[in-house]
């Protein structure tokens, strides 16, 4: 664990206030799902949805 | 039909003023006398996989602060990246009420009676993620909200 400068500027009213602290870093434990693009997700919808009624039209024998 | 020239003698109280100030006013607050605007930036580079926690206000006593809305942005063009938000009411709970996930900028707003509200002495806080593992990158947070005293 470190510790990272942060620059912050507080605007409140006509008053200005600027300060520097610093934050906890840290390493990320475990990193997140990658995110895909929204195209790729409904590209993905899609597919399956496509997958889907050719299952059905076998089944129903068209 | 001509449009006649014509001339404005603008006083010394005028200097600086649009000519039609005494009829006009450009811009009128609409908040009351104990609230205020309030906004705040923050600025740091955050180092690659790495996550830095940053204690964004402490509400005062006899405050309360609403957000409207928050803005992120950083200098990696490729990768998306990741920040969340939390308010803690100090002995109580600390509960995430935001993640989002952004390539280069993101503006996350609360409008209308969707608005946070954070009471005196709660604490909001903001996770801002680094997911590029190679590089590390400059980071920039944004709220903006109202201040009022209570």
């Amino acid at each position: 664990m470190s510790k990272q400068e942060v620059f912050i500027t507080i605007v409140e009213g006509k008053k200005i206030t600027k300060k520097t602290i610093k934050a906890e870093q840290k390493p990320i434990e475990k990193l997140p799902p990658k995110v895909k693009d929204k195209l790729d997700l409904v590209l993905e919808g899609i597919q399956d949805l496509s997958k889907k009624i050719d299952k059905l039209k076998k089944e129903k024998g068209g | 039909m001509a449009i006649e020239e014509q001339t404005f003698t603008v006083d010394a109280k005028g200097v600086g003023n649009p000519d039609f100030y005494r009829s006009q006013i450009p811009a009128r607050t609409i908040l009351a006398p104990n609230q205020k605007n309030w906004y705040a930036m923050y600025s740091m580079t955050i180092a690659a996989g790495s996550v830095v926690t940053v204690p964004c206000v402490t509400v005062p006593q006899h405050s309360r602060l609403y957000i409207g809305s928050g803005i992120i942005c950083c200098d990696d063009l490729l990768n998306w990246q990741r920040v969340t938000w939390s308010i803690e009411i100090p002995g109580v709970v600390e509960l995430e009420i935001g993640d989002v996930r952004y390539k280069v900028f993101e503006n996350v707003i609360y409008p209308g009676a969707g608005v946070i509200v954070l009471e005196s002495g709660y604490i909001l806080s903001l996770d801002g993620y680094n997911l590029d593992p190679a590089n590390s990158h400059g980071f920039s947070g944004q709220i903006l909200g109202m201040m009022e005293e209570v």
